[in-house]
């Protein structure tokens, strides 16, 4: 839950986007792999790692909301369903340009935000979970009946487009895009968390009575913090209805709300590495799964509905561990690994 | 002169070698051809997913067994979907990437609509979907051939049915559909049918997965219709029937073609006696060549209770693998995916042994099914009997257009 860096000194270590020159190092790497993925990986490789970058993207932003603000959100795919319709629909009447369709996506979804944080300013806990819920609703009931705008369940197509010269009709293309997106959006979100108005967001979270005593603006930053996630919320929905290049109500249901919460629980609340992580693991474990079950269930098709059930017990039994055993999820884990090696051979 | 020849012998090698691999189709090996194929193994719709992969791979093992079509044995790859649009994409990409010849006998509106341009994209013929909705055939698109009950034209059939046949002028028809693309084709049906007899129907929708009909029972009770006609899967049909006895509501109740499954008297008891369905497949009991070798398949290759068929929609999926069959042993040993799309295309016509009526296929015509029964159950022999026999809607999908 920690939004500093462990074993620090001064103020600008503390500040520092990369804790250590390793850490550079292999983050550096990573990306690199990243970068060389489309070489050797194959479409289903790719979209599926597209897949961890948008929900890494959205993921960022309930973490702002939920895990840095500790305002409870069950209506987070709602945004990213506005957002995704946003780009759908300017994009089939207007024929605007893909990074114009990103920005109008993450701005549209953070009106939305807007107009759900300031009725909530009041409410929290339980409460503002029966709204962001409520709203969730909404959302789906207006896309799925809106049949005139939304097209309802058949969806609307979105057409190919292009970035710079680039065809992101193809794969590999929309996966760097994705990659950049995705970041970009975790270096701001890191800047963000280790500004003054993240550690507001903090003091929120923490006691916002005491928060306020100290001088912190509650309404404008649950406000903030509200229109911050929203945004990226919108942005992760624009960039899912491009890689999906059609978009329907069924994409952003109740149940894609309760995943993204299950991701920063898996992941750890309030760290972005948490975040990231929990978004890879949460988009990848049902693929995973498939791994396993799929052979499985082509073996033996008459176990196949109970390979499936398993399939997701499975899925639930992992939330409910992280929530018992690890609270601070794969980030904890990370970090107690970390912790482990670091003075390696030695005890302590 | 030796080294002319050795040069001579190399270089034929290597345009044999080329011009094989020129012929070689995705998924096509010297003796194997492999198909793709998802559906929900878990959720509201498993029990469809496990009926549907037995049954094909019942369909292959007999083919199998037969030593293969010209040579080449068929095999299968399955993906579970859970019946979600998000992952039939990522599970569509996966079959791709492990180079499947084509896709066979998926369903589910939401799950085809959702890769509906990646399959045209890609060029993978998908033989049939059974997605209920008519974006499937409607524009036609190529590599997409359809095979079920259109609910569009299930919902003419009904009133066809009720003010045309028996001239129930006072009936007043209610619709309960599921809340998608498939059960929102039978209310737009429903309601063009029911326009041209000069009525309009009540419809109340249930969302898919729905434990509790209560308030649909109710509304269709207060709007006082006199035949509902339900749209989603069996098992809600019966809860639909169930609900309304006990509120002692008794409209005559009509299910659509997945509803023409036995197990509904097991799920919804003796009151189900008596309802309705609209289908689009032969019966079980009824004679026909291809019924004996659906039967043949079935209690050879398939565990119990599905070495018999008691589901109509059994025999639909068979429907589908013949169609595929035939088009696979027209095609001959040079097997590539746009010649078996133009065999599909040919296929039209077809004697399907009474496992449903003509196949509609044809060079500019995805419509596998445009033939309708109207069937009712009997509780009792836990089977459906024929009320009319094939027929045409009086409004096809195509003219709603």
């Amino acid at each position: 839950m920690a939004v500093t860096r462990y074993c620090t000194r001064t103020y600008l270590q503390d500040q520092r986007i990369f804790p250590s020159h390793s850490a550079k190092i292999s983050l550096t790497l990573f990306v690199i792999f990243l970068v060389l993925l489309p070489a050797f990986a194959g479409q289903y490789l790719l979209l599926v790692a597209s897949l961890c970058g948008i929900a890494t993207i959205s993921v960022l932003g309930l973490n702002i909301l939920t895990g840095y603000t500790g305002q409870l959100s069950l209506g987070h795919a709602a945004f990213m369903a506005i957002g995704g319709y946003t780009v759908a629909l300017t994009g089939e009447h207007f024929h605007l340009p893909f990074e114009l369709n990103l920005i109008l996506a993450g701005v549209v979804a953070s009106i939305a935000g807007l107009v759900v944080a300031i009725p909530s300013l009041r409410l929290k806990g339980l409460y503002l979970i029966i709204t962001t819920m409520a709203f969730q609703f909404i959302v789906e009931y207006v896309l799925l009946h809106w049949e005139s705008l939304t097209e309802g369940e058949r969806g609307i197509p979105i057409h190919a487009y292009s970035l710079f010269q680039l065809n992101l009709d193809d794969r590999s293309q929309q996966f760097y895009v994705v990659l950049v997106l995705a970041i970009a959006a975790t270096i701001l979100t890191k800047n963000l968390a280790m500004s003054r108005t993240g550690r507001a967001f903090v003091a929120v979270r923490d006691h916002d009575i005491a928060a306020e005593i100290i001088g912190v603006n509650l309404a404008k930053h649950k406000i903030m913090s509200f229109i911050a996630s929203s945004f990226m919320a919108g942005i992760g929905g624009c960039l899912y209805a491009y890689v999906y290049q059609r978009i329907t109500p069924e994409i952003f249901t109740f149940m894609v709300s309760i995943e993204y919460v299950a991701m920063i629980i898996v992941g750890g609340m309030g760290t972005v590495v948490g975040g990231i992580l929990g978004a890879c693991f949460m988009t990848l474990l049902p693929q995973f799964l498939g791994l396993i079950f799929g052979p499985l269930s082509s073996a033996y098709p008459f176990m196949s509905s109970r390979l499936g059930a398993i399939n997701i017990m499975i899925y639930g039994m992992i939330i409910i561990f992280f929530l018992l055993f690890e609270p601070e999820g794969l980030f904890g884990i990370w970090i107690r690994i970390k912790n482990y090696w670091k003075p390696w051979p030695f005890k302590y | 002169m030796k080294t002319k020849g050795m040069f001579f012998s190399v270089f034929l090698a290597v345009v044999f070698l080329f011009s094989h691999s020129a012929l070689a189709e995705v998924g096509v090996t010297e003796d194997s051809i492999l198909f793709g194929h998802f559906a929900p193994m878990s959720g509201p719709g498993a029990y469809l997913g496990k009926m549907s992969v037995g049954l094909t791979q019942a369909w292959m093992k007999h083919i199998n067994d037969q030593g293969g079509i010209h040579g080449r044995k068929l095999s299968l790859i399955i993906e579970d979907n859970k019946y979600d649009p998000n992952l039939t994409k990522t599970a569509f990409f996966k079959l791709m990437d492990k180079k499947i010849f084509a896709l066979i006998n998926v369903y589910g509106s939401s799950p085809c609509v959702a890769i509906m341009d990646d399959v045209q994209k890609a060029k993978i013929p998908v033989i049939p979907t059974y997605a209920s909705t008519h974006l499937m055939f409607l524009p036609m698109k190529r590599y997409w051939f359809w095979l079920a009950g259109c609910g569009l034209e299930s919902g003419v059939v009904v009133n066809d049915y009720i003010y045309g046949d028996l001239k129930l002028k006072d009936a007043r028809l209610g619709i309960c559909y599921q809340d998608d693309e498939w059960g929102k084709d039978g209310r737009l049906g429903t309601e063009i049918g029911a326009k041209k007899y000069g009525k309009k129907p009540v419809a109340v929708s249930l969302k898919r997965g729905s434990k509790d009909l209560t308030s649909q029972v109710t509304t269709l009770m207060m709007s006082r219709a006199t035949h509902v006609y339900f749209v989603g899967y069996a098992p809600d049909f019966a809860m639909l029937i169930k609900t309304a006895q006990n509120l002692n509501y008794r409209p005559q109740f009509i299910g659509d073609y997945v509803s023409v499954d036995a197990r509904i008297a097991d799920w919804g008891g003796p009151i189900t006696d008596g309802a309705w369905a609209i289908g689009v497949t032969g019966l079980p009991q009824e004679q026909g060549m291809g019924i004996d070798w659906a039967k043949e398949i079935s209690a050879k290759y398939m565990p119990a209770p599905f070495d018999k068929i008691f589901i109509p929609l059994q025999l639909i999926i068979f429907a589908g693998s013949k169609a595929a069959q035939t088009a696979l042993e027209s095609c001959g040993r040079n097997l590539t995916r746009e010649k078996f799309v133009d065999a599909l295309g040919e296929t039209g016509g077809l004697d399907m042994g009474g496992l449903v009526g003509k196949l509609g296929y044809s060079k500019t015509s995805r419509k596998g099914i445009s033939q309708y029964r109207v069937y009712k159950f009997h509780y009792g022999q836990k089977k459906f009997t024929m009320l009319s026999d094939w027929r045409y809607p009086s409004i096809k999908a195509e003219e709603t257009r």
